[in-house]
């Protein structure tokens, strides 16, 4: 009760402190203008609202059950917040959970990391085939050494005829 | 002396009196010392260069000084810096002494430990202070190699897998920047007709556009693999995951940092034309990684994950804004550098904090630890909130600069990337509020819970450490706002806007 008895003094008085003078973007003092018809008009409009509510269920009475029954579905939406739980549920779970992340995730471990992985793999695999050239044997290096010779000058010889 | 070099000579003098210390205890003493003495020097360079400005002096760097290294190659070691890396530099200093207090309980091999990260600083202070490409690279590798052997050999699940991944694919970045920084070195030319590495007299002398349009996208990737670019993240998550605690909170907090700075000060400020021609490519790449990884997060169980993809979504964030070519999302970039930085040290700090208690990081094995945990569990809300641009805290002046500096472009191409890059802020206050309400809240899921110890002093100073910054940016981001646009004058005046 404490700390929503200062919370309610608070916001009484919290509208006249001058925060434009405090709170800015370029150090200059912000313009702040109040405009009359909008507060006056959401001011009424609050307050013949808590004026209804407090006749309405001050005392036990058969009058709010016989307004919701005349308003059935309207009544309704109302006391179900408009759906807007479920909505937020739906939209989480259904649209941003299943819809969106879930592909995305799978996208970047198969595609994304997969690919990482693959460049990684192939590398590895190119070098377990390619290491037994070097099999410090000097005659298998002699013999690369003789055929690369051969074919360097085949290709000078019949190709690039020098 | 160049005050600079102290940012230096401190993390050598430290590392030299760790390799002295024996047993458990006295190593993470001289790191402690060491480090504190280093935010001590990055302090009085912030005070130094706010003094500077206000002097009236304008130059574009400030405390420079040059060292020759290789004449031949006219390789120098060129300092100096300006109030976007003053502010980095803060921050780096912040960070690791925050990592220092948090890894005070590693016991294995603790003065290898403490070495190792120390070494990985020095490598982010060197670069930070770095105004020639040469330095920047040598502290760019000094500070990524260390990273293989704190995961290798301190970190947790599948840490070869994670840190060979991590080191190959910076490495192969890397490779990619030396190329692009080759080519800025042959194509540069100083008052003496000479090539040079030097930042300030490669931009003075211009590069040639076809050169920039070969060697931005090389430069700009090859940073940008260390700023989690789009599709070269994927290091990132599983290095992050499988790290010890301080080595997640410098990675993600200043490591990551590295990225964006570098596409800003080199990439950007060495290569306008080609920039402002190719941008929308890299706007593309970022703006997907922004809501990518966001989306990525909200499946993520194991907490490590969930703050690993969103650091991929921040970083995005920055390197978004970085190509949108304008002050105030410039500003806002520099702003996310260090905001992120701040928030995602904190979060591994907490993330370590809880596994430490709980031995789990997964979110849905956790419940009600707001009642047994009231520190820790605190201090992640007030970072779950900063994360998600809380009015107040340091995220929401970053994000609100970038997305206002984001929408100040009239065309459609950059209005329908900001609304996508905003629309990440919706799924970014889902997957933390989510954690916030399964873990922190509700009943106490499991019994031996309520007997978990609370933070101990070393781990609120650290998380203290973390949190004062957040607040004092948010609350107070003027100084800090002027400090970096000052230094953003000659970018901008490079790129034709300002």
């Amino acid at each position: 009760m404490g700390p929503l008895v200062v919370l309610a003094a608070l916001s009484v008085v919290g509208g006249f402190i001058p925060f434009g003078h405090y709170v800015s973007s370029d150090r200059q003092v912000m313009a702040m203008h109040m405009n009359m018809s909008i507060a006056v008009t959401a001011s009424v409009v609050s307050f013949a609202g808590i004026m209804l509510a407090m006749w309405l269920y001050r005392r036990p009475s058969a009058v709010p059950a016989q307004i919701a029954g005349s308003l059935g579905s309207l009544y309704q939406s109302a006391k179900n917040k408009f759906y807007i739980d479920e909505i937020y549920m739906g939209v989480t779970k259904k649209v941003l959970f299943g819809g969106i992340a879930t592909p995305v995730a799978w996208f970047d471990r198969h595609i994304v990391d997969g690919t990482m992985n693959a460049i990684a793999n192939l590398t590895a695999r190119i070098s377990s085939v390619i290491k037994g050239m070097q099999s410090g044997q000097v005659q298998q290096y002699a013999v690369g050494f003789v055929v690369g010779v051969l074919g360097l000058v085949v290709i000078f010889i019949y190709w690039l005829k020098f | 002396m160049n005050m600079l070099l102290l940012l230096l000579i401190i993390p050598a003098l430290t590392v030299g009196g760790l390799l002295f210390s024996n047993g458990k205890r006295l190593p993470r003493m001289v790191a402690a010392v060491g480090m504190s003495l280093q935010f001590a020097a990055a302090c009085y360079l912030v005070l130094a260069y706010l003094q500077e400005r206000a002097a009236g002096n304008t130059a574009e760097m400030l405390f420079t000084s040059s060292y020759e290294w290789f004449k031949y190659l006219n390789i120098r070691f060129d300092l100096g810096v300006d109030g976007v890396s003053v502010s980095l530099i803060l921050l780096t200093a912040i960070v690791t002494l925050a990592g220092v207090f948090i890894s005070w309980r590693v016991e294995d091999l603790a003065k290898e430990f403490f070495v190792s990260l120390i070494l990985l600083a020095t490598g982010v202070f060197g670069f930070f202070i770095s105004i020639d490409l040469f330095s920047m690279f040598l502290f760019y590798e000094l500070a990524v190699i260390p990273m293989y052997l704190l995961i290798g050999i301190w970190g947790s699940g599948p840490r070869e897998y994670a840190a060979m991944k991590l080191t190959l694919m910076l490495m192969a970045g890397s490779a990619f920047l030396l190329v692009g920084l080759l080519g800025l070195y042959f194509y540069s030319a100083n008052a003496a007709d000479q090539h040079t590495f030097n930042l300030l007299e490669i931009a003075r002398g211009g590069i040639p556009i076809e050169a920039q349009r070969l060697f931005f996208p090389l430069t700009f990737v090859g940073f940008g693999v260390l700023g989690a670019l789009f599709p070269f993240h994927t290091w990132s998550p599983d290095g992050h995951a499988s790290a010890p605690t301080a080595v997640s909170m410098l990675h993600a907090g200043v490591l990551m940092k590295l990225g964006g700075y570098g596409c800003f000060r080199v990439a950007i400020f060495l290569m306008p034309e080609a920039a402002a021609e190719m941008s929308w490519f890299f706007i593309i790449l970022t703006g997907s990684c922004v809501i990518y990884a966001a989306t990525h997060a909200i499946l993520q169980t194991d907490l490590k994950y969930i703050n690993a993809y969103s650091s991929v979504s921040h970083c995005g964030l920055v390197l978004f804004a970085i190509l949108m070519l304008n002050e105030t999302a410039l500003t806002g970039a520099v702003l996310q550098m260090i905001s992120h930085g701040l928030m995602t040290a904190l979060f591994f700090a907490l993330i370590g904090m809880l596994y430490e208690r709980t031995h789990t990081r997964i979110v849905q094995e956790m419940g009600g630890l707001l009642k047994v945990l009231p520190f820790i569990s605190a201090v992640y809300v007030i970072a779950g909130l900063a994360s998600l641009g809380l009015p107040g805290l340091s995220g929401f002046v970053a994000e609100l600069s970038i997305f206002v500096g984001a929408f100040e472009h009239p065309d459609v191409f950059h209005r329908v990337w900001t609304i996508l890059a905003v629309s990440a802020i919706v799924v970014t206050a889902v997957y933390i509020l989510r954690v916030v309400g399964v873990m922190l809240m509700g009943p106490i899921k499991e019994p031996a819970y309520a007997a978990l110890p609370g933070a101990f002093w070393y781990e609120k100073t650290g998380a203290l450490l973390l949190i004062l910054p957040i607040v004092g940016m948010g609350l107070l981001p003027l100084w800090l706002a002027d400090m970096i646009q000052f230094s953003l004058i000659p970018l901008l005046r490079a790129l034709g806007v300002g």
